[in-house]
């Protein structure tokens, strides 16, 4: 096993926030002794011979245990400092092995492409593994290769942290200067990285990196809402782009046949400057010859506010890709963050007015291409055009409002504003960025720490069950992406709160842990609530994104060396002490004890959480801190603090139940129920039990009295008794009158109608017969319509006489109109034979014998 | 919102349209010319299915038949002789949204055109194809056409016609990706109409060979077959043509024809005995070109621009390179 390897199975998996695998995140088979992480010496308890130094005796005791007591009651320290944030800072146990972060590959830094708002978040993990898979050479140099490329992954990522916003081009030339600068190979291997590097650099596409900083939600929002708005508009823009293409098309046509368009110079310069072709005489010629098909002016007007309407929207769509960066700025822009709420109902006003504006010029527009428009109908109806004619599709084209709020600048009308707007229907989208969970109440005579209510927002929207809620620490960007897109799919408001920490609070640790450990500590759950997924809390809710929901706190084996140097483990749970660790508002609330001051009643405070009250009354809870050289610290903590976790083991908890997680309800529910089948069983079993005793009974009746019988029976045939027909079923009676055949006979059924039929034809033959001979009879001149070709010969012959029906067919219009004789020149003519010039209706006309027997082939 | 939108708006103004909305200029054919027929049964297509007439274009190539389009109010397109079929692939790819229809005679399709007459069967785009089939060129006065029986005198083969006519039917089946072929005459105007309804709903290319009679330079060439009825065999089935009562009280000569069978279809099309009237063969499900090729939407100018910029750019000599093409500094 070669280093990569045992280094992939050291790295701990088990506090998902701190050790998020990426999705492609796996280096196992890469033989790339560069990316080793540094796995850093264990943590250790300070040497047994300092401990030894201060060994108290029983007086010291009860001094250290006063002073402990007054810590911890009343946070007051009597001699030595507490935590200390300076160079030597402390982590929380659990957490120490993490300090260094690039090292350690997780979602963060990461950049957005791409049209698929689903895919757009790439982290870079994501795209070091792609370009090392694409690597197709198998051999030793594909290796070197694919290790190179991983060799720069850490570099960039520290670049990135330190940069914030840089493009992956940039960062990756500064990185491979770096690492060249930084590395002791030979030339001849240097110049081989380089190379490497510099090709790989080629398959590169730039997109800003955005690494794990307060305000990467707030880019990732904005980002993804521009893709995801791009993508719902797709096909809308699409539309317009046609339909604009269409108007100005009608209008072009329109201006060619124009006295204008037909000038020789406009000719000229819509052809060709050419000097073979005489304009002026091509004018004159188009001029005589051009048919008099002008826009009527309404048209054109309608068309040309039309066409401006859409021009006018089109930012909204953004129709013009040409100049996306003024658009990121404006108003209308859909990433545009508005960081109060008055602002982000204005705005959305104003694009509700112009999804109303333009939706009406489309329907007009549409109207206008096909030339449907009528005054008359239409002008009346687009009159009183308003939000109310959009039907729910179109009403999904009004982009939903973006607004970011901090925490901590929330005061309390801002609170009563923001949950009046997430109980509306307006699909505003609220980004809270908290950055202050806990607050500090200090008086002359005590110092409290409070929940600072606004990061609570989440739980009381979700309590509405109106707005889409997701909850999610600034570090865990797969929720985040999700939570982002969900809440903009989601037709009304939508609240987006994300722990993203405060700079100034933060000691040791940076955002990502910090925010990490708020989920991890239940001080932030992780959790996402969304009305639109169905009427039940089970489907609405999802809370299983947190680790190990189904206990308080997680757990995780922490290894160290003790005072003995052996290999010790201990099974540590990160509770929000852990967390606070890391905020240097409440420094006061730890107490870094020195060898000197331990004392037998300390507690480690996860086992003190669990303890009754009155069983925990005379115990000091303390927590595990590691300082920058790994040496483990016991900390004792405040009242405070043991106050603030049990509050958030409660809140924890109930979220918990509401996510379906040991639901309470569920887990009574089931109690009730399972002794309710029990006893059920329990009644069933004495039931089937009774019914068999009572079969038994019976059968064993039936029984000896046919034994009896039987016995009876054959005495009785040696006496020659009539017989007895014991046990005989009622039996069956031979059968009776047969069932008439024939209907279920299938031959039978068959036949008869075989033998109906030709008396049928028969008869049908007899009516078409009578009909002929009625044919035959009839005097009267027809034709046979159906059959007319509207080959125009009678029609034209003789206009008065025939006529062409709706079809186009011939009939004949108007007998009197014509003549015998005109009659059978045209069923002569005809060239399908379908006029039937009848029998004479008058005897006056000449040579009508002659004509009667012209007559006789058509009749 | 409120069950309201704008959709039931836009129809309010949609009036009914007669065969006369249909009808452009007077017909100019000889008395008695099959294609008046034809023109009904088109004129009575755009009506029953109301039809806009902006919306239908009659493309024609040359010949009697090709002056089809001018007697349609409808656009239209009279082109070069045998080219009706592309100008019609090149209207229907460009304009997805009108209905194309194509009217050609024997000698302008199975002549000339051949070439396209072929590879439009093969790209099966949604055309309907009327061949009016006179066995002569009429415009031009009487010259055989491919079509033309053997032995038939024309004022090109004095002698008469030295070769067996060619069946536009066998060729068209034997085409690949062929969909929708059918035969009539334009003297049964009740089957002619359906069969060109049906061909209008067939979901790809449909060909229709119209027998059709010229009584100026062919007139006997089709009257055995008006005097005659047992001379067509008509192909009925429910999935096909299907006979009114009258027709088939004079029409007695029938077979039950599955248009999905292109085999049998292939038998029938062969037969030199009776003439076939009806839907030989339907294949609704073969790809259409122009959906393969369908291009996502119309650019505006201002994108086509683009795009042609850039691609001249990219022939610039004093070009930008690409920066990530030059050489690493580091
Ligand atoms: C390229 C070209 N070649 C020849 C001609 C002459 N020409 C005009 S119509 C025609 C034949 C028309 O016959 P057909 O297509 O059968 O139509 P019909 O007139 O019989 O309806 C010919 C050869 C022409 N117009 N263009
Ligand atoms: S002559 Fe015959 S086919 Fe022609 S229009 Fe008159 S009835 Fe119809
Ligand atoms: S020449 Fe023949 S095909 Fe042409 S119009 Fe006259 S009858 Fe019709």
């Amino acid at each position: 096993m070669n280093d990569i390897d045992s280094m992939e199975l050291d790295e701990p998996t088990g506090i998902e926030s701190v050790s998020q695998t990426t999705e492609s995140g796996t280096t196992a088979t890469l033989e790339d002794n560069l990316l080793q992480l540094a796995s850093g010496d264990l943590p250790h308890e300070p040497s047994p011979a300092a401990e030894d130094a201060a060994k108290p005796d029983a007086q010291e005791q009860a001094g250290i245990r006063r002073e402990l007591f007054n810590f911890f009651l009343f946070g007051i320290r009597s001699q030595a400092p507490g935590v200390s944030t300076g160079p030597n800072s402390l982590v929380p146990a659990l957490l120490h092995r993490y300090r260094d972060l690039k090292n350690i590959r997780h979602d963060y830094p990461f950049c957005l492409e791409g049209r698929e708002a689903s895919a757009a978040v790439r982290s870079l993990s994501n795209i070091i593994d792609e370009l090392a898979d694409n690597v197709s050479d198998e051999g030793d140099s594909g290796a070197r290769l694919r290790q190179h490329i991983h060799s720069i992954e850490p570099e960039i990522r520290e670049l990135a942290y330190r940069e914030r916003s840089a493009g992956l081009l940039g960062l990756w030339d500064r990185a491979a200067k770096n690492l060249l600068a930084k590395s002791n190979l030979s030339q001849e291997k240097k110049d081989l990285l380089r190379d490497n590097l510099a090709a790989t650099r080629r398959s590169l596409t730039d997109s800003e990196m955005i690494a794990c900083a307060p305000d990467s939600a707030q880019r990732l929002l904005a980002g993804l809402a521009r893709i995801h708005w791009r993508e719902r508009t797709n096909n809308l823009r699409e539309e317009i782009d046609s339909v604009q293409q269409q108007l100005t098309d009608l209008l072009s046509i329109d201006f060619e046949s124009s006295e204008d368009g037909l000038k020789p110079d406009h000719l000229r310069q819509a052809t060709a400057d050419d000097e073979e072709i005489d304009f002026d005489a091509m004018s004159s010629i188009l001029k005589a010859s051009h048919l008099d098909h002008q826009l009527p002016e309404g048209r054109k007007k309608r068309i040309r506010t039309a066409l401006d309407t859409l021009q006018k929207a089109g930012p909204l769509f953004e129709s013009e890709l040409e100049d996306p960066d003024t658009l990121q700025a404006s108003p209308l822009g859909v990433d545009t963050l508005f960081d109060n709420a008055a602002a982000a109902i204005e705005a959305y006003n104003a694009r509700m007015e112009m999804v109303v504006d333009f939706f009406r010029a489309m329907a007009i527009a549409k109207l206008e291409i096909e030339n449907r428009y009528r005054e008359e109908a239409h002008d009346d109806y687009f009159g009183r055009f308003d939000v109310k004619y959009l039907d729910e599709h179109e009403l999904t084209f009004c982009p939903p409002v973006l607004m970011s709020v901090r925490c901590s600048e929330i005061v309390e009308e801002d609170l009563n504003t923001l949950l009046t707007l997430l109980t509306s229907r307006l699909p505003v989208k609220v980004l809270l960025q908290v950055d202050e969970l806990f607050v500090r109440e200090t008086t002359s005579e005590r110092s409290d720490i409070t929940v600072n209510w606004p990061a609570r927002l989440a739980g009381m929207a979700m309590a509405t069950a109106n707005p889409y809620v997701m909850q999610s620490p600034v570090s865990h960007l797969r929720p985040l992406q999700k939570g982002f897109l969900d809440g903009l799919d989601f037709h009304g408001p939508a609240l987006f709160s994300v722990y993203v920490g405060k700079e100034e609070h933060r000691s040791g640790l940076p955002v990502y842990f910090d925010a990490g450990a708020a989920m991890e500590a239940r001080v932030f759950p992780l959790f996402s609530f969304a009305p639109g997924n169905g009427r039940t809390l089970a489907e609405r809710l999802d809370v299983l994104g947190n680790s190990q929901c189904d206990r308080d706190w997680p757990s995780e084996t922490f290894t160290y060396r003790n005072a003995e140097e052996a290999e010790t483990t201990l099974d540590q749970q990160f509770t929000p002490a852990d967390f606070l660790l890391n905020n240097r508002l409440f420094v006061d609330q730890f107490w870094r004890l020195e060898p000197g001051g331990r004392h037998d009643d300390l507690m480690p405070l996860q086992d003190y959480l669990i303890l009754r009250t009155e069983e925990s009354e005379d115990r000091i809870p303390y927590i595990l801190g590691v300082d920058e050289d790994s040496c483990i610290h016991p900390l004792v903590v405040t009242r405070n603090i043991v106050a603030l976790a049990r509050d958030c083991a409660d809140s924890w908890r109930q979220l918990r139940e509401f996510g379906g997680v040991r639901n309470s309800f569920a887990i009574k529910q089931v109690a009730e129920e399972k002794t309710r089948l029990e006893a059920e069983k329990a009644r069933e079993v004495v039931a089937i039990k009774e019914n068999y005793r009572l079969q038994m009974d019976q059968d064993v009746g039936k029984l000896t009295e046919r034994i009896v019988q039987r016995i009876a029976h054959q005495l009785l045939l040696r006496g020659e008794a009539p017989a007895i027909a014991f046990d005989q079923a009622p039996s069956a009676t031979p059968a009776s009158a047969p069932v008439p055949a024939a209907p279920t006979d299938p031959a039978a059924a068959e036949a008869a109608p075989e033998q109906a039929a030709p008396a049928g034809e028969e008869e049908e033959d007899e009516e078409e017969d009578e009909e002929d001979e009625g044919i035959g009879a009839l005097d009267d001149p027809y034709i046979d319509t159906p059959l007319c070709t509207s080959c125009d010969d009678c029609t034209t012959l003789y206009p008065q006489l025939f006529a062409y029906d709706d079809n186009k067919q011939a009939i004949i219009s108007d007998l009197d109109a014509g003549t015998f004789r005109d009659l059978v020149i045209a069923a002569e003519k005809c060239p399908v034979r379908i006029i039937h010039p009848g029998k004479p209706r008058s005897r006056d006309e000449p040579n009508l014998d002659d004509l009667i027997k012209r007559a006789a082939p058509f009749n | 919102m409120f069950g309201l939108n704008s959709q039931c708006v836009l129809r309010v103004d949609e009036d009914y349209k007669t065969l006369k909305d249909y009808e452009g200029r007077a017909a100019r054919w000889c008395p008695g010319c099959g294609d008046n027929g034809i023109l009904t049964a088109a004129q009575r297509l755009c009506r029953d299915e109301q039809l806009p007439p902006e919306k239908c274009v009659f493309v024609s190539g040359i010949g009697c038949a090709a002056r089809f389009p001018h007697y349609m109010n409808t656009y239209g397109f009279h082109g070069l002789h045998g080219r009706a079929l592309p100008t019609a692939q090149g209207v229907k790819l460009h304009r997805p949204d009108l209905h194309v229809f194509v009217n050609m005679g024997d000698g302008d399709c199975c002549s000339i055109g051949t070439a396209h007459w072929i590879h439009t069967v093969r790209t099966n785009m949604k055309l309907v194809t009327m061949m009016h089939d006179n066995n002569i060129y009429g415009l031009t006065k009487n010259q055989a056409s491919p079509t033309t029986p053997f032995g038939m005198k024309t004022n090109t083969t004095p002698q008469g016609a030295y070769l067996k006519a060619m069946n536009p039917l066998t060729v068209t089946l034997g085409i690949t990706n062929v969909s929708f072929v059918a035969q009539v005459a334009e003297w049964l105007p009740e089957v002619l109409y359906d069969v060109i309804r049906q061909a209008f709903h067939h979901n790809g290319f449909a060909f229709i060979r119209i027998l059709q009679r010229c009584p100026h330079f062919t007139p006997d060439i089709f009257s055995s077959l008006l005097s005659e009825p047992k001379n067509l065999l008509m192909l009925q089935h429910e999935d096909g043509m299907q006979l009114s009562e009258t027709m088939s009280r004079l029409y007695k000569t029938t077979e039950r024809h599955d248009p999905a069978d292109i085999h049998r279809a292939r038998e029938i099309a062969e037969r030199d005995d009776i003439v076939p009237i009806g839907i030989l063969f339907r294949d609704e499900n073969i790809p259409r070109y122009e959906q393969i090729v369908k291009p996502g939407h119309k650019s505006t100018w201002g994108q086509r621009e683009k795009v042609l910029n850039s691609a001249f750019d990219r022939f610039g000599i004093n070009a930008d390179f690409d920066s990530a093409n030059e050489k690493a500094q580091w």
